[in-house]
């Protein structure tokens, strides 16, 4: 992964000014420098997302044939894993299981919070607001290495005795509590014991992460950059951070007493007279898996808000550069992302109305989960509306931000339902669900980070990504998640059970809708082959891509551009001062269409036209 | 490069960097301990039986009394760096650091007096508690549990108090118990009982705060306090956002101790 | 800069007084635990614990002189943390076979 991005920074390297000698371990491993730990967090996520995407490439096969041995890589299942997890090639239920539970977490908590939130903040954020890098730029590097060690954990469980974890990225209690516990297994290296360890690393990192977001936001925003102007970028980000410092330390308090009960048989989690495999469990009782689900959902809920926030600020920066105007409305943007923000800290038991909550407690959840949809239709009507009338620079960035728009709508409204309890009663738990949050976190979050990469690739690089490549890699992208996620909703209508593994008795019920598994699956493989494009332009791209001539190659108006390509240690030549709102593009009276935010009036005036970037 | 706002402070905020940094931080941790009193309420809410004046009163008194005065000491130290007072810093620091290590020692006590108290349910449900008349290994191996039932006024603050200080004297009756009647044993460890858990989870993590704020503030002791000569403002800025977190531990351990120890 | 260690010499005074405060309260507390009020023991203990915090975050943590910033950044740990507990309560006592 290093020698990767040491690749990607040796460009970066040519800009800087050589007083200051740093080794390469410094430079390139330990580095403080905020963009350097976004590479790192952006490339180490991209590549645990396409494991997380591997292991359900797997899956699907079981599903679409079930007790078939998995063709090309059963075999290697059978070495790595042993006969018991894939005999034959045949992937077990326990395997299964623990793809299925890895899946989930990894995607959500070490690929694309990572990577929208650390990845973008870390690279983007400072050089948004005109500072020279994070304000605290050790507890960065701490908070890398954090989030690292416990991805090399997670990583590092599939081969213990057992395998990893197999109880669903929710680790719901009492199973979770008694789960890969017993003979066979190592009291501390097992599945579910190292995915609580590695979850403690991951939070500490968020935790630490957000810390130095938001003061970075708050103290180095740089002279004339007032709240208002800030691009809707940062706001994102602000609100992302606010939501992971605050949301996430009940689950890492959660994730302590799990550890206790695993541990040292205490019975946080356990009811009294629990009973396992036929006898009753050696422990006082007394616990509530309730107060887990309660303290899971308070970060699992806002989790959600966690990757769709960033890919919404990402796609608004994209829109506005790419329609040549401003947003429609940036004040109803902002205000937006502040409402989402604060009211998705009191939505979460939304996901828990099959725990036998009473009237009065399901109503206010589901009063607020209905609240919570009208700043989120008013964010996606911002977007839409700015649309309207503006001459569309359909560029790879563009197309991707484009389709980010009905991916997310569709995630959204799928939503609704889930949220009022008399039709949440009858789609709970089958493909319903997973058909309605993976809009959201599939193809919405994922279409903005490449968004996001095509579009801050040029100046992070000092390279364009291909053009041609970027739409082979669009299409079957856009075209196949539809193929994967839209059948899931028809067969959740259908009931069936998002867990099985097999179908079981289910199955015979959902007989009309079975070939949707087919369909689906051949879509999960087809946009595995449809990223090759995007790996070769990733790469080529980094040493062949064609040259960016300006450092403002989009011609865009925020600050990152006025740093050169790509920024140096310490980000821009000359103190940078911001004199207009983020988005000043086809003002009249100008000769070019866009007012970047550092130029001045009197400048603008001056000359009647703009000058250069380069001072 | 330089960062700047790290020595001082933002016109428009009034702050520098690491204030707001700790502030957040704290923040967080006040969702941290949120957490973990929120479980406190709800399980003790849906328990049937909650031991009352169960630990040692005197003992977590005591501790409140050291957390109280170190946070004094803190702050003291914190404002003799303001003052520039360089010997007097020293020494309320050297104070602080005194009184973490003395909060830290009778916590240990508590603990290692807990683990040799031992609890018995029987299969009645009636719960008796007291210390063993045998070895832990003769109890694990034997029939029949041997064991000195504490006094009706255990929970009272005198004997608790008198408890510190020598064992208590008399003739006492030991209780043989057959182990079929029992439906539960232990020493008090976390497993003992809901009750043990959340005290032991709760006063674990926070004893860890402890030993991170110690290691933070003897830093600034003894090798961080070099910075005074060259700048001497940034270590005042320093030890006064490691003087928060430490502030905010003895914060919770001002809620921690009602809710464990008196309620 | 001379201003500010004026001011900090007249806040020396006021850290003390808190101190006693403390060790008062916390004796209360104590005493207070020993009576038999039924469920107003927890208010009570509550509540003096409360002051307490009260005393020690806006004296010793200096929040009463502090930016507003941070009075935004700290009331906003408060609301969510009584959030949170308020909707766990709520969720407990309105459950279905309660």
């Amino acid at each position: 992964m290093d020698s990767e991005m040491s690749m990607t920074s040796q460009a970066a390297h040519g800009h800087h000014e050589g007083h200051e000698e740093i080794s390469w371990i410094r430079k390139y491993v330990f580095s403080t420098d905020h963009k350097m730990i976004g590479y790192q967090y952006m490339v180490t996520s991209l590549f645990v997302a396409l494991f997380a995407f591997f292991l359900m490439v797997l899956m699907r096969w079981q599903l679409s044939f079930p007790g078939k041995p998995i063709p090309i890589f059963g075999p290697i299942l059978e070495k790595l894993l042993g006969s018991s997890m894939a005999p034959g090639g045949v992937m077990t239920p326990q395997l299964y299981n623990s793809f299925g539970a890895m899946h989930g977490t990894m995607m959500i908590f070490m690929a694309l919070v990572p990577a929208l939130f650390a990845g973008f903040g870390n690279f983007v954020v400072p050089l948004q607001i005109g500072a020279p890098d994070m304000a605290f730029p050790r507890l960065n590097m701490a908070s890398f290495w954090l989030f690292f060690v416990g991805v090399l954990i997670m990583m590092v469980s599939f081969f213990v005795p057992g395998g990893a974890a197999k109880s669903g990225w929710t680790s719901y209690t009492p199973l979770a509590d008694f789960a890969d516990m017993g003979p066979g297994f190592h009291p501390i290296f097992n599945g579910q014991t190292l995915w609580l360890i590695g979850m403690a690393f991951n939070i500490t990192g968020s935790l630490l992460g957000s810390v130095n977001i938001i003061t970075t936001i708050i103290q180095l925003r740089t002279k004339g950059l007032s709240w208002m102007r800030l691009p809707v970028f940062v706001w994102s980000e602000l609100v992302t951070a606010f939501l992971l410092l605050l949301a996430f330390p009940p689950l890492e308090s959660a994730a302590i007493m799990q550890l206790m009960d695993r541990l040292f048989g205490t019975s946080f989690f356990s009811p009294e007279g629990l009973i396992i495999n036929g006898k009753h469990a050696d422990i006082s009782g007394g616990g509530s898996s309730i107060l887990w689900q309660h303290l899971f959902w308070f970060l699992g809920h806002p989790e959600v808000y966690v990757q769709i926030l960033p890919t919404m600020g990402i796609v608004g920066e994209i829109f506005a550069n790419n329609t040549r105007k401003p947003l429609w409305s940036y004040k109803v943007f902002v205000y937006s992302l502040l409402a989402i923000g604060f009211l998705s800290m009191i939505v979460w038991a939304h996901h828990m109305y099959m725990t036998g909550m009473g009237q009065a407690v399901t109503s206010f959840f589901q009063i607020f989960t209905t609240i919570i949809s009208i700043p989120s239709v008013l964010l996606g009507t911002v977007l839409l509306l700015s649309l309207w009338g503006a001459s569309i620079r359909f560029n790879v960035p563009m197309l991707f931000a484009l389709a980010w728009l009905p991916m997310f709508g569709i995630g959204g409204l799928t939503g609704l339902p889930l949220g009022w309890t008399a039709s949440d009663v009858v789609l709970h738990d089958t493909y319903y669900v997973i058909g309605h949050f993976h809009y959201m976190m599939a193809p919405a979050s994922l279409l903005a980070l490449f968004a996001g990469i095509y579009y801050w690739f040029p100046k992070a690089t000092g390279r364009y990504m291909n053009e041609f490549l970027g739409k082979i890699h669009f299409w079957p992208t856009f075209i196949f998640f539809n193929g994967i996620f839209f059948p899931m909703l028809v067969q959740g209508f259908a009931g069936v059970h998002r867990r099985w593994y097999d179908g079981g008795a289910g199955w015979q019920m959902a007989q009309n809708v079975l070939w949707l598994n087919q369909v689906m699956s051949f879509s999960a493989w087809a946009l595995a082959i449809a990223q090759i494009p995007f790996i070769i332009n990733f790469f080529w791209s980094l040493f062949a891509g064609k040259k960016v001539t300006d450092d403002n190659p989009w011609q865009a108006t925020t600050l990152e551009w006025a740093t050169p390509t790509p920024p140096g240690h310490g980000n821009f030549l000359h103190p940078v001062a911001v004199y207009r709102d983020p988005y000043e593009y086809s003002v009249p009276g100008y000769k070019q269409d866009y007012l970047p935010q550092w130029e001045s009036d009197e400048r603008l005036n001056k000359e009647g036209k703009l000058s250069q970037v380069s001072f | 490069m330089e960062i700047p706002y790290t020595v001082t402070a933002r016109p428009d905020t009034g702050l520098y960097n690491a204030k707001v940094g700790i502030w957040l931080f704290l923040a967080s941790e006040v969702m941290l301990f949120g957490g973990l009193f929120s479980a406190y309420i709800f399980l003790r809410l849906g328990a049937t039986h909650w031991p009352h004046h169960i630990l040692n009163v005197p003992m977590g008194l005591f501790n409140t009394m050291v957390l109280i005065s170190s946070s004094i000491t803190m702050v003291m130290a914190w404002s003799s760096l303001k003052m520039r007072q360089f010997s007097n810093y020293r020494k309320w620091l050297g104070i602080t650091l005194f009184c973490g290590v003395l909060f830290l020692s009778v916590k240990s006590v508590e603990y290692k007096d807990k683990f040799h108290h031992y609890g018995i349910i029987l299969n009645s449900g009636q719960e008796i508690t007291g210390h063993l008349a045998m070895t832990e290994e003769e109890a694990i191996h034997s029939d029949v549990l041997k064991i000195k039932p504490d006094p009706e006024n255990a929970g009272d603050f005198l004997f608790q108090l008198k408890s510190i200080f020598s064992k208590p004297e008399g003739e006492e009756k030991v209780l043989e118990i057959p182990k079929k009647e029992i439906r539960w044993w232990s020493n008090f460890v976390p497993k003992y009982n809901t009750y043990l858990a959340t005290y032991f989870t709760m006063t674990g993590i926070h004893a860890l705060h402890i030993l991170g704020g110690l290691l933070v503030l003897g830093y600034f002791w003894g090798p961080g306090a070099a910075l005074y000569r060259t700048n001497p403002e940034h270590l005042a800025n320093r030890v006064e956002v490691a003087g928060l977190f430490w502030h905010f531990v003895d914060l919770v351990w001002i809620f921690l101790f009602p809710t464990l120890y008196l309620f | 800069m001379s201003e500010e260690i004026q001011t900090e010499k007249k806040r020396i005074k006021s850290y003390f007084i808190v101190f006693g405060f403390l060790v008062i309260l916390a004796l209360v507390n104590v005493a207070v635990s020993y009576l038999h009020l039924g469920g107003m023991n927890i208010a009570a203990g509550l509540v003096i614990a409360g002051v307490q915090a009260l005393l020690a975050l806006g004296i010793l943590m200096h929040i009463f002189w502090e930016k507003k910033t941070i009075h935004h950044l700290i009331g906003l740990a408060i609301l969510f943390v009584l959030a949170l507990f308020l909707l766990l309560v709520a969720s407990y006592f309105d459950s279905i076979g309660k």
